[in-house]
């Protein structure tokens, strides 16, 4: 009796175990809600295109611990770097890791013409295609360029430019190196836009100073000063404030010579924080061209959180940029702690991230880097680097624009469909399938698509033609119909008359012979 | 049997109503075609009815929440769970409303003829081109695209044109001024009506705080007399 209790209740715990094992969910819970915006502008929750897949503190990547980590960088050969300072007198080292984060080396002092260099405070790193490592030194007032060997040799450095067109302080923050061997450098406090070296390090000119952008008012205070100049001559403008525009945060460079830079933008009713230029340094992302307009101009040109917030301090503010092989935008909000995806065309697809301890969320984000699809985000607070790797849907959603920018629209299709099974609501799956239906010529499917896409201007391209379409499909029966009537009426013009007149006279007859008849 | 009795219950009825409210008085659709002759008439002959002219408002501001409700997809923005029927009664009817109460407390200061019914009935009757462009842009943006529509804008524009040329004639001839003062008239109607909606907002507001104000009272006083 006791043994068979035993019995039952040993089969029964297994049971348990089994069925717990069975009911354990396949993935674990992400602790943020994956989103982006319709057409006007309002949140849409979408599954999640990227999850955490692993953190690695300091101890794990066998640097002791990261007190505070600057910057990361994958370099052109899939190696990371990261810059951290060390201890309290916050000695720079800059660590080199292989894509697995396997430790390569780490360097903490360089030399320099075989005296030994220390960094002082340097903000970020960048790695050419040779190998050749760039780092702002910020302290130091220079840009060393260091040997591909990793000994930490500095065979270059770039110092104040000897220019007429360069005044004040040269303090580089920030670093991006091109395929021709540019170097672009942002400085703090030079309102001009970007800097550009050549490869011998000779500055050539500035670019791409974003448009200031004026408030209503600011307008108001232009004209005063206006006013006041001409009444007062120069002197005047010492009392009023004077417009600068907006100084970069952070720049990047693609395969194609194209600078991807972002404006922090905190609370400010900016627009364009981020800016894709060409060698001109306009800005060639078009809200007028890209596939999801929203209802306003101002909302289309807006990056970030669309919804505006009521203080400053609960808006975006970006630090990061960086740009993937397939031409994906990620930027960083350094202070609502998200990730902010757009494809190349400045459609956003993915919003991630939140703001806490959790593992798998920021808590003091400083940096970011695309290592492949995968995305490295480097937290100071922890001293670790979270790694999030792009979901199934993220994969199928990623791989249908890629198609679709290349204009293969038809090869799009099964993955717009598969994309659509997961997210109902995603505009940009939508209309890419609208185009395919418009290629195949299946009018009314493409512009049902385009109609929940709010798509109005592909609409009306497939709008005409399905009312050719319907037309030509009425069109035998409509002109019979007409030639029917027409001919009608021209029987009727010419003889109605006299068939009126014969009715009636025949009415009359057989009325007056009825009565002739009733008399007799 | 019952029905046909309430069916011919019913034709007795409208039958009297119109012999009794509308015979003999100017059909609407007159002033399409004779303005001038239509506009002297009510004037002199008094023969305006308020009737079809509520009828003409209401059938104004029916047309107006069609357009808003019905225009095709590519020429609207609008949600149906946007869609607010308190802001296009506000910009139609009401607006018309406003409009007569200002011209008549502007006519009595710059010595106009007109009484309030006649303003009203005229400025009703001078709706009848905005109702037909409001049903017939509507009607056509379901199946035109934007390249053909800059026609109907054109059509609009008359229509816009002609209602304020009515509109002129009919305050010259109610009112009995020359034209400067149609002019004076007719934009210090409008100043009026800016003002008059000031004074209607400062007046919820206030009410609002009065509210707030015995509320807070009300409360205090009970807090403190029945504790």
């Amino acid at each position: 009796m006791k043994n068979r209790f035993v019995r039952f209740g040993a089969i029964f715990m297994v049971m348990l175990v089994i069925a717990s094992m069975l009911a354990m969910p396949s993935s674990a819970y992400i602790a943020f809600n994956t989103y982006n915006y319709n057409y006007y502008g309002e949140v849409v929750v979408t599954p999640s295109g990227y999850t955490p897949e692993k953190v690695y503190y300091g101890e794990d990547l066998g640097v002791g611990e990261m007190t505070n980590a600057v910057d990361i960088y994958v370099s052109p050969q899939n190696e990371i770097y990261i810059l951290d300072y060390y201890g309290s007198e916050n000695i720079a080292r800059l660590h080199i890791f292989d894509s697995n984060f396997k430790l390569l080396k780490t360097l903490t002092t360089l030399t320099a013409n075989g005296h030994p260099y220390t960094m002082n405070l340097p903000e970020s790193v960048v790695v050419d295609k040779y190998g050749y490592i760039y780092i702002c030194d910020t302290g130091n007032r220079q840009v060393l360029k260091l040997d591909k060997d990793r000994s930490g040799k500095i065979i270059q450095t770039i110092g104040a430019p000897n220019s007429d067109l360069f005044t004040g302080d040269f303090k580089p923050t920030k670093v991006a190196i091109a395929k021709n061997m540019s170097l672009y450098v942002i400085c703090a406090g030079a309102l001009d836009g970007i800097m550009e070296f050549n490869e011998q390090g000779v500055f050539l000119r500035y670019f791409g100073a974003p448009d200031v952008q004026m408030t209503l008012a600011d307008m108001v205070t232009l004209a005063w000063r206006r006013f006041y100049r001409a009444l007062l001559g120069k002197d005047a403008d010492q009392a009023f404030v004077t417009f600068v525009p907006t100084e970069f945060e952070n720049l990047v460079v693609d395969d194609y010579g194209f600078v991807y830079a972002v404006i922090a933008a905190a609370g400010e009713e900016n627009t364009d924080q981020l800016m894709k230029m060409n060698f001109l340094g306009n800005n060639i992302l078009d809200p007028t061209a890209k596939s999801t307009k929203k209802i306003s101009n101002t909302l289309s040109r807006t990056y970030g959180d669309l919804v505006r917030r009521a203080t400053k301090s609960q808006g975006n503010i970006f630090k990061d940029v960086s740009v993937d092989e397939d031409g994906f935008i990620t930027m960083l909000d350094t202070n609502l702690r998200k990730v902010f995806e757009y494809d190349s065309e400045g459609n956003l697809t993915f919003v991630y991230g939140a703001h806490g301890k959790q593992q798998g969320l920021f808590y003091t984000p400083v940096a970011m880097a695309k290592l492949g699809k995968k995305t490295l985000i480097l937290d100071a607070y922890f001293g670790s680097v979270t790694v999030y790797d792009q979901t199934q849907y993220g994969r199928t959603l990623h791989e249908a624009i890629i198609l679709y920018d290349q204009g293969l629209y038809e090869d799009a299709e099964n993955y717009w469909i598969e994309v659509l099974k997961n997210n109902a609501n995603c505009e940009l799956a939508h209309i890419g399938l609208g185009k395919v239906y418009y290629q195949y010529g299946r009018y009314e499917d493409a512009i049902n698509h385009f109609k929940i896409a709010n798509d109005r201007f592909n609409y009306e391209d497939s709008f005409s033609l399905y009312r050719e379409s319907v037309i030509s499909q009425y069109f035998n029966l409509i002109m019979t119909l007409l030639v029917v009537l027409v001919v009608l009426l021209i029987i009727w013009r010419v003889f109605g008359k006299s068939i009126l007149n014969f009715i009636k006279e025949k009415k009359q007859g057989g009325g007056n012979h009825d009565d002739t008849e009733a008399v007799e | 049997m019952t029905i046909q009795k309430l069916w011919s219950n019913i034709y007795i009825f409208l039958k009297a109503f119109y012999d009794k409210m509308l015979a003999g008085r100017k059909n609407p659709f007159l002033m399409i075609t004779h303005p001038v002759e239509t506009m002297e008439d009510l004037k002199y002959k008094k023969n305006g009815s308020v009737i079809y002219a509520s009828l003409l408002l209401i059938a104004f501001t029916v047309s107006a929440i069609i357009q808003e409700v019905a225009t095709g997809f590519i020429y609207s923005t609008l949600r149906i769970k946007d869609f607010n029927i308190l802001v296009v009664l506000c910009t139609s009817g009401l607006m018309v409303l406003l409009f007569v109460i200002a011209n008549w407390a502007l006519c009595t200061l710059l010595n106009g003829e007109g009484r309030m019914v006649d303003i009203y009935v005229m400025t009703c009757y001078n709706l009848t081109p905005l109702i037909a462009f409001n049903l017939l842009s509507t009607f056509l943006s379901r199946f035109m695209i934007s390249s053909e529509f800059t026609f109907v804008s054109i059509v609009g524009v008359c229509c816009n044109i002609w209602f304020v040329v009515l509109m002129f004639y009919g305050a010259m001839t109610i009112h009995n001024y020359k034209f400067w003062g149609t002019l004076l008239n007719l934009l210090a109607s409008l100043v009026a009506m800016a003002i008059i909606f000031f004074l209607i907002f400062l007046f919820i507001v206030l009410v609002q705080q009065l509210y707030v104000f015995i509320l807070t009272l009300y409360t205090e006083c009970r807090m403190r007399l029945l504790s």
